[in-house]
């Protein structure tokens, strides 16, 4: 660990559990962060304390850039990343990052961005670079039709194994699509409808690479055990010569607010408890009230000592378990509630009960034990949470592209601390209302043996949903 | 402001515009010769193995400690022979269902206000079961670790043990059952060990509703007083803190804790069947899992370093010879994998992928032609190299974190195997050779002794497992069982 990163623990370890003082110490995660003039951006943490380092690289894109006819097209195109480029050779990417000594290496997919990452041993950094930057200059070489028809196989298994052959899978597609209208990128889950993926052509490959994966439009991190002068020559080595291209434009797409309360009954023929999930449109990843709705999602549903958990799984005992969070995204967060019932519960019953208490924490401030409660938890989350190198990258990649700095570990912990009870009142009194609310209802699909229901129209899915390879 | 925020109205118009319309021309980007070869790697680092203070308390209970100052954290683990290996007969999962029972309260605080206690410290303190062991962790931040030490004793001493908390759980844990036995992944995962080490083992028998009835606060209390016990338990201690802080904060309860606990009972041995060809319907399965599985080698055999290497080579990764079958080649799965699961006592081996429903059978046909190919032909010397410098070159990364070396040192300890087993080991993967590999894959890959566990829409699959069974089909002869979500033959 640098001398820096150890310096931002301590003063965490000193702050007493109590201490959400608006002029707290404002610790950070170290990195240097710059642009080549080709407009890459780079970003450099240094943490010497293990011989490993994490190459992490974040284009700009998502499912939530896809356009009609084509969802899920982000994430096969993700997979196309892997089948090799100009002089890697055909489907190598994997063979030689094994024999390099990778411990992991994936790719994932959201609505708001594509990353692409390896942790090798740090004597390894520039094979990863090489793969990189041959992947961002020349995928196309190797593009044929034969990949793409195996990558959409592939894929089309990936979305039946974790989407259409699990319980409440099929209520994830209807949930989006009670919540954005057809047009709203985020209608459709990023892994996307199987007839999309049918349809995706080899020309919409080659157009996807050619707008989306300029250098301009990516970050590169590498975390770990490097030199900082060395990796500088090694980022311009492998990508200082590639041209300036133009940044592509995003379509950011206001949802149309719900007319609701919107219900509605999925059958599911793998669910064997029924399910009720609630859920709003809540405010962008990073904008005022996100952080807010973070800690009231806590204070419902949070393991033990949430008022929803404690309510329906301990006292009343109808459910089996409960799960209240905001799912944080670029144009438009959903604030979820999830209560999976007991056998012997009643549906009617239990909405009513959520709804009680939803009715409550809008017209109620929220206790100041439960909003220190709250704060403790996730700013305990973040100290657990930079234990991996790669999910340090992903942060500082984070907060680069929402906040337009690597360095965000401080303003991001801020915001919680910051919050006041007073404010989280106020954003379940905007957000959590009766007209803004969706729900979805899965029901055991009758007995086994039964024909699945008939699908209701097209599917949709959460913005958050992440495809890996 | 590079983006462009539109009202939905305007949206469809765009959206049927062809992306490329969107694209500018792609412009050269200028290669180099440089580029035409993988850069070479520097000198590799010395593998560091974490430094291990070991130490008995006065209670007999053996310390295992790490310190490392990286992070403000502090994660430990009790750890006792247990687990569903206790089960009685038409008990099964009642030992586990015990353990999360005593994490529920503790004698002094009922289940709220101990998680309240807990979530005031931001403290995790978990119970956890698994096969063979079970044990009490905790992590917290250091500056909390006094108050969530006490209360992490207060769980190993004097848990609550509760007839509210044991009604909630069982209920809980027959609704999760019920929820498990709906589709296929989740029946694939309760059937095989059930194909693997036979109905009346220890770790075949299953849990069903009927197991998890009956247990009681009493039998509970005594199964854990009897076994959560200082001697013959390991403490694992990993974080921000030394000897001296560690010893000076457990004291308060080693004066109370005493005992020994049972050492692991030897299990019987396994009750493999080969040559089955189970069938378990899921009807209306968009895909069907396929298991292919028998018995494997100690991990103590001497050959044990190619039998990891020739593992890896046929399905132990992204690049494995089956995931490249039936991923890349065929399109039939998402993934495929194989390994062998070594427990103290021996392995199994299995074969696992989910596949679209009409590759079902073709896809246990690859499986077992990749099987044989393993036996009968030399990897190439490729496939050697990548698997050794794969498995070396990975080795820090075993090391890195303090989550990283807790598991690492439990499961060290588990299999009886050295600190330093991953150094012996490097040299000897090194030396290991094609031929080696091969004479691994013909002493522990038995295709010819595997069973097929298939999991899916039967009235799809059942044809295809037929095809198997053909005298040319890799089950040539056998008969086809159908199971139900118990296990039982229908």
């Amino acid at each position: 660990m640098t001398r820096k990163l150890l310096l931002l623990m301590s003063l965490l370890a000193l702050l007493p559990a109590a201490a959400l003082a608006k002029d707290a110490a404002a610790p950070e995660v170290r990195a240097a962060d710059y642009r080549l003039p080709n407009g890459l951006r780079v970003i450099l943490h240094a943490d010497r304390s293990a011989p490993l380092v994490a190459v992490d690289v974040w284009y700009d894109v998502g499912s939530g850039d896809e356009v009609l006819g084509r969802s899920g097209f982000a994430h096969l195109f993700e997979h196309m990343m892997f089948q090799g480029s100009r002089h890697t050779g055909e489907d190598q990417h994997f063979n030689l990052l094994r024999k390099a000594g990778a411990s992991n290496i994936n790719g994932t997919t959201n609505s708001d961005r594509t990353n692409y990452y390896e942790v090798l041993p740090a004597n390894q950094l520039e094979t990863a670079l090489w793969l990189e930057s041959d992947r961002m200059a020349w995928l196309p070489d190797l593009l044929t039709q034969k990949s793409l028809d195996n990558q959409r196989e592939v894929v089309r298994n990936e979305r039946r194994q974790r989407y259409d052959n699990v319980p409440y899978g099929k209520e994830r597609f209807v949930l989006n699509q009670l919540l954005y209208a057809e047009g709203h990128p985020y209608r459709y889950l990023t892994i996307g409808r199987h007839e999309d993926l049918e349809a995706a052509k080899l020309p919409d490959v080659q157009a996807f690479f050619d707008k989306w994966y300029a250098p301009s439009n990516a970050t590169l991190c590498i975390a770990g055990d490097f030199d900082e002068a060395i990796a500088r020559r090694l980022v311009e080595k492998w990508f200082g010569a590639f041209p300036k291209m133009n940044r592509p434009q995003h379509v950011l797409v206001q949802p149309v607010p719900v007319a609701g309360p919107l219900r509605q009954v999925v059958e599911d023929p793998f669910a064997r408890l029924r399910r009720i999930h609630f859920a709003w449109h809540a405010p962008a990843h990073f904008a005022m009230g996100d952080a807010e709705l973070d800690i009231l999602a806590h204070t419902l549903g949070a393991a033990g000592t949430g008022r929803l958990e404690k309510l329906l799984v301990h006292e009343k005992q109808w459910a089996q378990s409960v799960s209240v969070s905001q799912a944080s995204a670029r144009m438009s967060s959903v604030f979820h509630v999830m209560v999976d019932l007991r056998p012997e519960a009643d549906v009617a019953t239990v909405e009513k009960a959520v709804l009680a208490e939803i009715a409550r924490v809008r017209t109620e401030a929220i206790s100041q034990e439960e909003l220190r409660r709250a704060v403790v938890s996730i700013e305990s989350g973040f100290v657990w949470g930079l234990e991996s190198l790669i999910a340090r990258a992903d942060m500082l990649q984070q907060y680069a592209q929402a906040l337009g700095k690597a360095e965000g570990f401080a303003l991001d912990l801020q915001r919680y601390r910051d919050a006041d009870s007073a404010r989280i009142l106020q954003q379940a009194k905007a957000i959590l209302t009766d007209a803004g609310r969706v729900e979805v209802v899965s029901l055991p699909a009758g007995p086994a043996g039964a024909p699945p229901p008939p699908r209701t129209a097209p599917l949709a899915a959460p913005a958050t949903s992440t495809g890996a390879k | 402001m590079r983006n462009l925020t539109l009202p939905l109205s305007l949206i469809a118009v765009a959206a049927l515009l062809s992306p490329t319309l969107f694209a500018d021309p792609r412009p050269e980007f200028p290669d180099a010769p440089y580029r035409a070869q993988q850069p070479p790697a520097g000198p590799p680092a010395q593998l560091r193995l974490p430094r291990v203070e070991t130490f008995t308390l006065g209670n007999g209970l053996e310390v295992q400690l790490v310190t490392r100052t990286t992070l403000p954290t502090v994660q430990l683990d009790l750890e006792v022979p247990g687990g569903s290996q206790l089960d009685a007969p038409g008990q099964e999962g009642q030992t586990n269902l015990c353990v999360a029972l005593a994490g529920e309260s503790t004698e002094k605080l009922e289940r709220a206000a101990y998680r309240e206690a807990l979530a005031d410290l931001a403290a995790n303190v978990a119970t956890w079961g698994n096969r063979e062991q079970m044990g009490v962790s905790l992590s917290v931040l250091k500056r909390n670790l006094p108050q969530a030490l006490a209360l992490w004793g207060d769980v190993l001493l004097h848990p609550g043990v509760r007839t509210g908390d044991l009604e909630r759980l069982t209920a809980q844990r027959k609704a999760a059952l019920s929820q498990q036995k709906s589709n296929v992944g989740g029946l694939a995962s309760r059937l095989q060990p059930l194909v693997t080490w036979g109905a009346q083992h220890p770790l075949g028998r299953l849990t069903t509703d009927a197991s998890l009835t009956g247990l009681t606060t009493d039998a509970c209390r005594t199964l854990w007083q009897g076994h959560v016990l200082p001697k013959g338990a390991r403490l694992y201690v990993v974080g921000d803190l030394t000897r001296a802080e560690l010893t000076a904060e457990l004291s308060p309860l080693l004066s109370q804790w005493q005992g020994r606990t049972p050492a692991f009972p030897p299990l019987p041995p396994p009750q493999f069947t080969p040559r089955q060809l189970l069938l378990v319907d899921v009807p209306g399965s968009a895909q069907a899992s396929v298991n292919v599985l028998h018995l494997g080698p100690q991990r103590k055999d001497p050959a044990y370093p190619a039998i990891s290497l020739m593992a890896a080579i046929l399905g132990g990764g992204f690049s494995s010879r089956i995931n490249m079958n039936l991923r890349e080649q065929h399109g039939w799965a998402y993934g495929a994998l194989g390994n062998f699961d070594f427990l103290r006592s021996g392995s199994s081996w299995l074969v696992t992928a989910s596949v679209r429903t009409d590759a079902a059978g073709p896809a246990v046909q690859e499986i077992f032609k990749e099987m044989q190919r393993m036996r009968d032909e030399l990897p190439t010397s490729d496939e050697l190299n990548r698997e050794r410098d794969g498995f070396v070159g990975g080795l820090p990364a075993r090391w890195a974190t303090s989550s990283a070396i807790l598991n690492g040192l439990q499961s060290l300890r588990y299999l009886g195997l050295p600190l330093d087993d991953d150094v012996k080991m490097a040299t000897r993967w090194q030396a290991t050779t094609l031929e080696q590999v091969r004479a691994a894959a013909k002493g522990h890959i038995m295709p010819g002794e595997a069973s097929v566990l298939v999991v899916g829409d039967a009235t799809k699959v059942l044809p295809q497992l037929q095809e198997l069974t053909k005298p040319d089909g890799p089950l040539a002869g056998v008969a086809i069982t159908r199971l139900n979500a118990d296990g039982q033959p229908q």
